[in-house]
């Protein structure tokens, strides 16, 4: 059997990809869809991402008014906070219909006995469990400040009213709350207290910009898995048939990449319409330039390499399958595609730089931000040329162990 | 003779260097997570420089319990410099005595810059710490703004001590608030949070495989000899072989994950959600049938459970597609128990679909 035969036999297989990658692509599509409702629902007319949460209980009450009326001015985190009053009836069913981030229960007669200084239930948060963004390891780290300032306030406000009356045998609630206004006036100025310098000099997307690309690379990881079927339906007596017509495992595994280019330029087309299509929409800021289209291309490539490779050397549907997906989430995890790596020890942040998935995500950061380097190409070519030379060792010493 | 049956159709799925490789992977790599996302230094450092006159105040911010790593800097260190090496994400700078400082900024009632901040690109992380510092810096404001007003009172009454000593009363390091759920939660190793979703969702993935594998035997005509009036068992004892290996191999990477675990609540929902995928498993290959179309499905089921479990992102959309999905369940099941009555409610509701069908496609 020639080369260019073989070959066109392979294209035949991937044209049956297709298809099932374009139905894939629909889903996807709608699902992002769904995410960008889900987005504009809990953004307001400033761009700024509201953070719903429901109040139960005595929210009148001076210091607690008080706080949660800075807390909605609060709006330097880049949300901006909502404090509705409801029912604890009313609490639960938003919170299971999600129409709330969380909600807190402030205890009956919380603040009078702050006032009197009396044993008291704390303020309790309803939080959601499961998935965590950064937001919400950051909600938790601040809960114990949140303490501290009530204590605070606590401490001031009402330590001044037991001194009054201590002295003057009253209490006049004006002398209080006006000490009260005077903390809440600091907490409005607090910003002239820290003067911040940004000291970033070039161009970067920053961590938010990172988190992103690198889902967004997660996906062209899952992407990937359209093209098991390939891999699933090629039998080995059908690789034995072939060589015994003369064509050597290094001739066969090209044949197959080559004709697995034209999947990646078809996989790169699509998912650079959906980026332009979400530029266009203007969910985030996204330019479609040659680069990034042909970084996307090499990306898509090396992953298909990675996939010939793990699926050279697995046996069964099952195992290869199960290896694949392991493999991904593992490297795509290291290489700080789902939280920032540098939350990571510097031996794995390094690690995770080195790993195809790292290259990958350099050189999509870079292409993004209009800043690719040779050295982007020659990471991503490297990776795609061993796992290519590995597949081609493997096929080889496979079908001579058939021959034998 | 049935058993023997079973443990040969589990032996042609199991028995299977790859396989087994496969599996054992689940644990080495959540161990290698383990090694990833347990960073003793914390999340998100910040290095501090100050004159030796705010030691008090920097030893309380470096003893902090938080997922921010506070380091003090030498006199001799250049904040700028290490900001931007990458050696701190932000620096303090205090100039000055911070207390002196602040007491002007109050007793003049004009504010002024008593630290900078150095850092390097906007991110939640710096505005989360630039909030933080806000907060810290009211703990040290609180008393000064208190002195001040109450100097005037005990101006007028001579009664300076009574006003200090009230203040100190009331100082209190008890908790006003507390959470129903993330307090227990140890910040330092909640990177490696998404990895019980991921476990779950692993066992998803092999639940639809072996339902591929099914789908080939059928194919293939493996049952054609194998008669039973009760087919729908017969299938799902397929799955129960390997779907029980991958179930161990989950809940012992679960414990690797977190020893703090309750151990019957893991290993009874890890049971359940077994079953859940077992049947939902079933139902989507007998609504699928081909193992090629099933293939060509098997990226969609991942995408669908990865976005609509909440395993990254918590969607707030699209209730009626997670119910259907047994991983929601199980996630959900960490905090809520009515979630894990949930899943027996959905595995008796999928059974029965998968009678009613069977039913239907028989007549059919």
């Amino acid at each position: 059997m020639s080369f260019s035969k073989y070959f066109v036999t392979q294209l035949k297989r991937i044209k049956k990809l297709f298809l099932p990658t374009l139905g894939f692509f629909a889903i996807f599509a709608f699902i992002l869809g769904i995410g960008a409702l889900s987005y504009v629902k809990r953004i307001d007319e400033n761009n700024k991402k509201v953070i719903t949460i429901g109040v139960v209980g005595e929210n009148d009450t001076p210091i607690i008014s008080g706080l949660l009326g800075v807390l909605e001015k609060f709006d330097d985190i880049g949300y901006t906070m909502k404090f509705p009053s409801m029912t604890k009836e009313e609490a639960d069913e938003a919170f299971l219909n999600e129409n709330l981030s969380a909600y807190c229960i402030i205890p009956d007669g919380f603040e009078e006995a702050l006032m009197y200084d009396r044993p008291h239930e704390n303020i309790v948060f309803v939080k959601r469990e499961g998935a965590y963004g950064l937001d919400d390891i950051y909600f938790s780290d601040m809960l114990p400040k949140i303490s501290e300032v009530i204590s605070d306030v606590n401490s001031g406000v009402y330590g001044f009213k037991d001194a009054f009356e201590e002295i003057t045998g009253s209490y006049d609630s004006n002398v209080v709350n006006d000490l009260f206004l005077k903390y809440i006036d600091h907490f409005l100025d607090r910003s002239e207290l820290v003067e911040i310098k940004d000291l970033t000099k070039e161009k970067s997307i920053g961590e938010m910009g990172t988190l992103i690309l690198g889902l967004s690379l997660v996906f062209v990881f899952l992407f990937a898995l359209t093209a098991s079927p390939y891999f699933i339906d090629q039998k080995i007596d059908f690789l034995i048939l072939v060589r015994s017509k003369g064509l050597n495992s290094a001739k066969e595994i090209l044949a197959e990449y080559i004709a697995f280019l034209v999947y990646a330029i078809f996989l790169t087309a699509l998912i650079s319409f959906l980026v332009y299509a979400v530029g266009l929409i203007g969910i985030i800021r996204v330019y479609l330039t040659s680069g990034f289209v042909f970084t996307l291309f090499l990306i898509c490539l090396m992953i298909f390499a990675l996939q010939f490779f793990m699926y050279e050397i697995l046996n069964g549907t099952i195992a290869k399958i199960l290896a694949q997906f392991l493999v991904y989430i593992f490297m795509t995890y290291v290489s700080g595609y789902f939280y920032p790596a540098k939350y990571f020890p510097k031996v794995v942040r390094e690690m995770g730089r080195l790993l195809p998935s790292g290259v990958a995500l350099d050189s999509y950061k870079n292409a993004f931000i209009n800043k690719l380097e040779l050295m982007d190409f020659v990471g991503v070519i490297s990776y795609m040329v061993i796992f290519l030379v590995l597949t081609i060792v493997v096929r080889d010493i496979k079908l001579k162990k058939e021959f034998r | 003779m049935k058993l023997r049956r079973y443990m040969m159709l589990y032996k042609h799925i199991m028995f299977n260097k790859s396989f087994i490789i496969a599996l054992f992977m689940v644990p080495v790599l959540v161990s290698m997570f383990l090694l990833v996302g347990n960073k003793d230094e914390g999340f998100f450092s910040i290095g501090i420089k100050s004159d030796a006159e705010n030691l008090e105040f920097i030893n309380k911010i470096v003893d902090m319990d938080s997922v921010i790593d506070f380091r003090m800097l030498d006199e001799d260190t250049d904040p700028e410099n290490e900001v931007l090496n990458g050696s701190i994400d932000a620096a303090w700078v205090i100039e000055g005595n911070l207390v002196e400082e602040l007491t002007e900024c109050i007793v003049k009632n004009e504010y002024h810059p008593v630290i900078k901040v150095k850092n390097k690109d906007e991110s939640i992380s710096i505005r989360y710490a630039n909030i933080l510092l806000d907060c810290i810096l009211f703990d040290e404001v609180t008393p000064i703004i208190f002195e001040n007003y109450s100097l005037k009172f005990s101006e007028y009454y001579g009664n300076e001590e009574t006003f200090e000593k009230a203040f100190l009363n009331r100082k209190t390091t008890a908790k006003f608030v507390e959470s129903t759920y993330l307090e227990d939660l140890d910040t330092k190793s909640v990177a490696l949070l998404p990895v019980r979703g991921l476990l779950g969702l692993f066992l998803v993935l092999l639940g639809f495989l072996i339902s591929i594998n099914l789908s080939k035997d059928y194919e293939k005509g493996l049952f054609v000899w194998w008669n039973t009036k009760n087919v729908l068992l017969r299938d799902y004892l397929y799955y129960l072989g390997p779907m029980l290996a991958g179930t161990v191999m989950m809940v012992l990477a679960q414990f690797i994950l977190n020893d703090n675990n309750d151990v019957l609540k893991e290993i009874l929902s890890a049971l359940l959600l077994m079953l859940a995928i077992i049947v939902s498993s079933n139902l989507l290959r007998a609504i699928i049938i081909s193992p090629r179309r099933m293939s060509v499905f098997l990226p969609v089921l991942l995408l669908i459970n990865l976005v609509f479990c909440p395993i990254f992102v918590k969607f707030s959309l699209a209730l009626g597609i997670r119910l259907l999905l047994p991983l929601f369940y199980y996630l959900r099941g960490v905090t809520y128990d009515m979630y894990i009555y949930g899943i027996i409610i959905y595995i008796l509701v999928i059974v029965l679909g998968q009678l009613l069908l069977n039913r239907f496609l028989k007549r059919k």
